[in-house]
């Protein structure tokens, strides 16, 4: 209540002045008073008390300082005096602040996308209003159908606005008539400006009446793409661009933000009158009106899909599915990035302890040279909490001035993690950057820090007794107890730097078994691409094609002219490449008992003989396709090892024949089925879309006998793949000009971006690590050089009396190696723990990984060695003479 | 004026000390009654400089350590009477211990020095 007073205060200034002024003078007229009784004149007698009593002015301001430095003086005071104690020792202060910079700065990095990645506002305005309605089906999160938003969105009362954001996908055109990869989306009129609430920056949103068929080739774009793919052409509205071939107008740009962020380039309208069928599925998202609830809303939503589940008469079914209607936020991101995420959180937080111990342990080496100080200050009336204050406002000073440099640096780091290490192409609509909220974070623990090590050496001075120390001198007085506190710290430093090294081991150790993952073919100097048939005529309508003759001799026609391509060194068609997922595709095998209810499935592809070339895919038993298996010739087939071991495990599969539907131009003919001869097994080739799954059976046809219209492509360069992709195209364009190029790519590309998260895991939690063992290392040299200046006297002793110099070193490499190999044992406890925690997000990594756990642990123990030796060694240099006339 | 700091804060213990124990002794004195009493109490040994005597009264005051209202003295003048708080007689315990301390210490040191 003090604190209230004397700011209280310092708003009646004047009122206190008086009552100060009064009071003086009502002492000057009291001695005035008394040197009157005692027989002065009245001239004299008052003199002599104003004489007595000084200027009366400068004590008034004295008196009325006293006032206002307790209140805020009294705390700068404080800083100014810890400021000029760090000065007089910048070894310890610049040390001391840069291992806290050290522990805030990744803190500041890691929070600041954590906080725009899960925790900020979505910054859109009252984004607290924005809602997602969820349809699960046995609790998995699915899309909502068209028809059925087209019901909520009439028959709702809660929203203010309900717009659906369709799951299909478009594609602008390049000018050579490729796709784009980056897709659009189609949404109803009205979500960017209305729902979502971003105005146009050019242009208009699209019309209450765009999105029905005829009246839908309009489009927004972003402010990204307008200024990367439109040059910022201020002309833009009312311009054409091509999204699937077909000429689209752009009716606005949207303003630069949230919606560049988001990965969507451009977006077309769409209606979805009630009761009208449509196959969309999508994102329904909507606006809540002011004061409507959550739950209100759920409980409508849910009153409606009812009524709406009993017309649809899902039958037995009904019961898997349920909506539910959330906040909108961003939750969809991978889960693995996710953890990720929160766990390199983990690391900092750990780091920045780490950081805390070294720098109290470094007070507390200080404190033991304060004692004498704070024992004169004690005896002369100041109370342990005043020394408590002063000593926790020089931690604070020394955490503030940290906390600064760690924010500088932990912006450099944010900045730099992000733009060499690309977490995803868009983890989350808010901005990852220093805001309000990061500061927040970064004074938070900042503070934290501070008052943590700074009750280090508070705890220290209040174990000070005070005839003891103004007994002993400035000689220190050796011994085990004395250093226990910093003993524990150092042990603990080095516990938790070997928790942070096991991390950073883990994740180095699945990281190299990422990478050496054998995908069953080479990726390196591959250049792949699927091709779609031109769209022609109205979309809807089932293709017609060639007879599957023709289409061979198309695709040997095609094959030849990429062959041709200057750079290409072979070229293959096939349905599906690797890493681009599978199929589960039912067959039997000739000559077993037939299973209707649960065929056995395999991943069924065709390819061209020249497919295993091109990828470099080994043959395991038998022999590839040869150009002359084609249509007439014996149908054959190849199967990987996967396959052979699952279905055929007893029986030699080079004999063995499949049964399999009928294919032929596009169309799978489940009635009849054509039996195809095991010629060749082939090594296993991960087709799935993710590094770390299983391999799944496959069989392969050859496309020569197959005559499948729709492929994709894949050549092999000599060169660099981007050099031949000019030629790539225009071999497309001249050998099948009705087929569109779609996601061309580097194999290299498509597996390197696989690894990008455990990349940006490994990277990060490797660099934090680092700075965890050298933040030990400083915290082991510091306590034993400590160890070294207090025990001066006792090694002179020592080597007086025969000690060699060597064993002197050895007695204290000794003493720090006990304390590091104890850290390193806790360590290896908690290292266990994050094992288990890590688990998941890692490959082919036990959660307690012998191997790397070993290495780490050695890693420390030898830092720790040389942190101990360093310091050690100066003790050998003792003069026994001179350390013992130092008495 | 950094400079000062230092000192001034070491003997604010003593002068602290100096003014519990009066206001302990008599009760409620003004800040001349104060200067008086130590001055008669050390025999003429201690003299309290009134420059120091009421930025400590002014600042014990803000620490709620003694409590102060004006009154009429014998002599029928309005002065700012002082008095010990509850805090203030806590405060005076601590204050004499540390000072008992710091007189040992001396004395150990002016003997075997």
């Amino acid at each position: 209540m003090a604190v209230f007073r004397r700011i209280a205060n310092l708003f009646r200034r004047t009122r206190v002045d008086r009552e100060i002024d009064a009071e003086l003078q009502a002492h000057i007229a009291l001695r005035t008073d008394d040197n009157l009784a005692a027989g002065m004149s009245p001239a004299e007698a008052r003199r002599d008390a104003l004489l007595r009593f000084g200027n009366p002015t400068a004590t008034r301001e004295r008196v009325a300082a006293a006032d206002t430095s307790l209140a805020f003086a009294g705390f700068w005071r404080d800083v100014r005096f810890a400021l000029r104690q760090l000065r007089r020792s910048p070894g310890f202060a610049i040390t001391a602040i840069l291992a806290l910079a050290l522990g805030i700065g990744p803190n500041v990095a890691i929070f600041s996308i954590i906080w725009a990645t899960f925790l900020a506002p979505l910054p859109y305005p009252h984004s607290d209003q924005l809602v997602v309605i969820w349809t699960h089906y046995k609790g998995e999160r699915e899309g909502t159908r068209a028809d059925d938003y087209a019901q909520y969105a009439a028959q709702s009362r809660s929203f203010q606005r309900l717009d659906i954001e369709s799951w299909r996908v478009l594609h602008l055109t390049n000018p050579d008539h490729s796709e784009d990869d980056a897709g659009g989306v189609q949404v109803t009129p009205g979500f960017m400006t209305k729902t979502m609430g971003v105005p146009m920056a050019l242009g208009r949103d699209f019309l209450p009446d765009e999105g029905t068929p005829g009246k839908d080739h309009e489009a927004i774009i972003t402010h990204r793409i307008w200024q990367e793919r439109f040059h910022a052409d201020p002309e833009i509205v009312g311009k054409s661009i091509l999204i699937h071939d077909e000429p689209y107008m752009v009716v606005g740009v949207i303003q630069a933000g949230a919606s560049d962020r988001t990965g969507v380039p451009f977006m077309t309208p769409l209606i979805l009158p009630p009761g009208v069928h449509t196959d969309h599925f999508g994102n329904v998202i909507g606006r809540l009106k002011p004061g409507v609830t959550l739950a209100q809303a759920q409980a409508e939503i849910s009153v409606i899909d009812r009524r709406l589940a009993s017309q649809r008469n899902a039958g037995n079914d009904a019961s898997s599915w349920s909506v539910s209607v959330e906040q909108l936020k961003n939750d969809w991101l991978d889960h693995k990035l996710e953890r990720n995420l929160w766990l390199l959180l983990t690391a900092v937080g750990l780091v920045l302890l780490i950081a805390c111990a070294n720098v109290a342990n470094l007070l507390l080496a200080r404190g033991a040279s304060r004692k004498q100080e704070l024992a004169v200050r004690s005896a002369l009336g100041a109370t342990r909490g005043q020394i408590f204050v002063q000593l926790l406002t020089e931690s604070i000073t020394l955490a503030l001035l940290g906390g600064v440099i760690g924010i500088a640096m932990g912006w450099g780091i944010m900045k730099l993690s992000m733009a060499l290490l690309p977490l995803a192409k868009s983890t989350a609509e808010a901005e990852v950057g220093l805001n309000i909220s990061v500061l927040c974070f970064a004074l938070g623990i900042t503070l934290l820090a501070g008052i943590l090590f700074g009750c280090a050496p508070g705890w220290q001075a209040s174990r000070l007794n005070l005839s003891d120390t103004l007994k002993q001198g400035s000689r220190a007085v050796g011994g085990r107890h004395r250093t226990s506190g910093q003993s524990i710290l150092v042990t603990v430093e080095v516990a938790l730097a070997m928790v942070l090294l096991a991390g950073a081991g883990m994740a180095l150790h699945s990281f190299w078994n990422l990478s050496h993952i054998d995908l069953g073919f080479t990726a390196d100097r591959v250049l792949t691409a699927s091709l779609r048939p031109r769209p022609t005529g109205p979309q809807g309508g089932k293709p017609t094609f060639p007879p599957p003759e023709q289409i061979v001799v198309q695709h040997h026609q095609l094959l030849d002219r990429l062959r041709a391509v200057p750079g290409v060194s072979d070229a293959a068609l096939a349905t599906g490449i690797p890493l681009h997922g599978y199929d589960t595709f039912p067959f039997a095998v000739a000559g077993q008992p037939i299973n209707t209810a649960h065929p056995p499935v395999a991943d069924f592809e065709a390819v061209t003989p020249s497919y295993f070339g091109t990828f470099g895919i080994h043959l395991a038993r038998g022999r590839f396709f040869s150009e002359s298996d084609t249509i007439g010739t014996l149908p054959v087939i190849m199967v990987n090892e996967t396959f052979v071991r699952r279905y055929l495990a007893n029986t030699d599969p080079l004999t063995q024949r499949l049964l399999l539907p009928q294919i032929s131009s596009g169309n799978i003919d489940a009635a009849h089925t054509a039996e195809f001869q095991i010629v060749g097994v082939f090594h296993d080739v991960l087709d799935n879309e993710h590094l770390t799954g299983d391999v799944q059976p496959e069989m392969y046809i050859s496309l020569w006998q197959a005559g499948w219209p729709y492929v994709s492509f894949a050549v092999r360069t000599g060169v660099d793949p981007v050099a031949v992709t000019g030629g790539v195209r225009g071999a497309i364009a001249v050998a099948a000009p009705g087929m569109v190029i779609n996601h061309l790519e580097m194999m290299q590309e498509v597996v390197d971006e696989q690894r990008t998260g455990d990349r940006f895991g490994m990277v990060l939690f490797g660099g934090f690590a680092a700075v965890a063992l050298l933040l030990a290392a400083v915290g082991i040299y510091g306590v034993m050089a400590f160890a070294v200046a207090q025990r001066t006297h006792e090694i002179g002793l020592r080597m007086a009396l025969g000690a060699r110099r060597r064993e002197v070193v050895a007695l204290m490499v000794r003493g720090g190696m006990r304390l590091a190999l104890l850290g390193i044992g806790v360590g290896l406890a908690g290292a266990y723990g994050l094992g288990r925690l890590m688990h998941t997000t890692l490959y082919g990594v036990q959660s307690a990984d012998v191997g790397s756990l070993a290495a780490v642990a050695t890693v420390l123990f030898l830092v720790a060695v040389l942190a101990c030796w360093l310091p050690a060694r100066r003790s050998a240099a003792i003069d026994p003479m001179q350390a013992l006339r130092n008495e | 004026m950094a400079k000062n700091d230092l000192p001034k804060n070491e003997l604010q213990g003593t002068l602290d000390l100096l003014v519990f124990k009066t206001l302990a002794h008599a009760g409620s004195l003004h800040g001349y009654g104060i200067v008086q009493h130590i001055q008669r109490a050390s025999s003429e040994l201690l003299r309290v400089e009134e420059g120091s005597l009421y930025p400590a009264l002014h600042r014990m005051e803000q620490n709620g350590w003694i409590a102060s209202e004006w009154a009429l003295t014998e002599t029928n003048r309005k002065a700012k009477y002082y008095k010990l708080t509850a805090a203030g007689r806590r405060q005076l315990q601590q204050a004499e211990e540390s000072f008992d301390q710091l007189v040992k210490g001396v004395r150990a040191v002016l003997r075997y020095a």
